[in-house]
């Protein structure tokens, strides 16, 4: 749905020195699923505000049923994702002290998701696809029925480990933002960094590679870094996540060296994305199946 | 209970959710607070009771979907329900124990040291009342036996 940009900002007088701060004014978009619009609210500015408070105001005074989603106003749930001045952020995480009040500050929902209702998406897709993500699978134990892993290997994770699935990256990725036919068969970054995660756990034994490259999409990206750019767990998705599994994809399915090192020695080729496929939670959800034929050892 | 829920959109009051939702935050703040007395738990008591009138007054705009006003309206019923229990026991209970510190009744008083204060809707009105304690289970009273010695 298209978001209509609204009127063309009004420029306030100049306030007379020594006068109270001049109001501020904020539009925020208003309307469900059938439309809407972008509606202007006046506020007096109060010191250490961020855009969730002010939000939260307009509720409180002005606009009882705006719907706004939002818990712990402490950036860590990842629920109050919007468009600030058309830049995807949390309004819990960005200080009134960082926009320009003399014009007025635009919150719109994300775009990339359909609308509930105001500021509210309905970011479900998101978990669809986390159900299409083949789960954990350790090895067997160590003989004293411990597992082992050397710390750097954890570290890695940790990074990954941060994400708050606000799904400002989702909403952000061109590839889902401006192309809603991609949604069946692009995973995204949030779910690139899971995959990556389960792809460098140094206990888990299952191969992800071919069933990343079929069905999860990863050559939509185009590593353009929106993702990293707007991520407020400031997680480098496209350079810790998304082209370490790039590369592992070329290495397992593009390197001609790689093939017939593998053809010269019988190691096994990367495992079938069909086999993969077995271990996601969504076996009943599959994604329409990949157009191209999977391919065969280094084809 | 669905119609109790709805009634909100046909209530021509005048109240609005948000509104009594802060007087009930500043009352409970004031005068059930850390340091109780009871000529001010006395006074929160007939506040409640004010602002359970303005709750039910509540007048809800917009519609049934992700209706942030309409849900605080329904919440402020339980918020008043909970602050009643509070404010109640709070005054029944004469002394000072644990996390409940009473000005006009300091240090603990043994008449109250097996009894909960339970309080319960009866025709409309909070009833606040004692009663014993649930006894210690066995497992749990030996482990305060060891902890003794």
């Amino acid at each position: 749905m298209a978001i209509d940009t609204g009127s063309a900002p009004t420029t306030a007088p100049e306030p007379p020195s020594g006068a109270p701060p001049q109001d501020l004014v904020m539009r925020l978009w208003r309307g469900d699923a059938s439309g809407g619009r972008f509606q202007e609210y006046r506020v007096a500015p109060q010191e250490g505000e961020v855009v969730l408070d002010v939000v939260h105001r307009i509720q409180a005074t002005q606009a009882p049923d705006l719907a706004v989603r939002w818990n712990c106003k402490a950036g860590k749930c990842g629920s109050c994702s919007a468009e600030i001045n058309g830049r995807p952020a949390l309004m819990c995480m960005t200080r009134m002290s960082t926009l320009a009040t003399d014009q007025p500050v635009t919150v719109s929902p994300m775009r990339a998701f359909p609308i509930m209702r105001d500021l509210v998406t309905d970011v479900s897709y998101n978990f669809e696809v986390a159900k299409l993500i083949p789960a954990f699978k350790p090895g067997p134990r160590d003989p004293d029925g411990l597992y082992r892993m050397a710390q750097v290997d954890i570290d890695r994770g940790q990074e990954f480990h941060k994400c708050i699935e606000c799904f400002l990256c989702q909403n952000v990725c061109h590839v889902i933002r401006d192309h809603e036919e991609n949604k069946p068969r692009y995973a995204g970054p949030r779910f690139f960094v899971r995959l990556a995660e389960l792809e460098m756990h140094p206990l888990d034994t299952l191969d992800r590679r071919d069933y990343i490259h079929q069905d999860m999409g990863i050559g939509y990206c185009n590593i353009t870094k929106c993702c990293t750019e707007v991520c407020p767990e400031d997680i480098h998705i496209t350079d810790n996540a998304i082209i370490p599994l790039k590369e592992r994809i070329v290495d397992s399915h593009y390197d001609p060296v790689a093939w017939l090192g593998r053809k010269i020695t019988g190691r096994p080729a990367p495992l079938r994305a069909s086999e993969a496929r077995k271990h996601t939670g969504a076996a009943h959800a599959q994604p329409p199946a990949a157009a191209t034929p999977e391919p065969g050892d280094g084809a | 209970m669905t119609r109790h829920a709805t009634s909100y959109f046909d209530n021509e009051g005048t109240e609005d959710a948000y509104a009594v939702h802060r007087a009930l935050q500043e009352t409970m703040q004031a005068l059930v607070g850390i340091i109780r007395v009871e000529s001010e738990l006395l006074e929160a008591k007939e506040r409640l009771a004010e602002l359970a009138e303005r709750a039910s007054k509540c007048a809800v705009e917009g519609n049934l979907q992700f209706n942030p006003g309409w849900h605080l309206a329904l919440d402020l019923e339980s918020m008043l329900a909970v602050s009643n229990c509070t404010t109640l026991s709070a005054i029944e209970r004469r002394e000072s124990r644990g996390g409940h510190t009473r000005d006009d009744y300091p240090g603990f008083r043994p008449e109250f040291e097996n009894v909960n204060m339970i309080t319960r809707l009866v025709d409309g009105e909070y009833v606040v009342a004692q009663e014993p304690k649930p006894q210690m289970p066995d497992e749990l009273a030996r482990l305060f036996e060891e902890g003794a010695h």
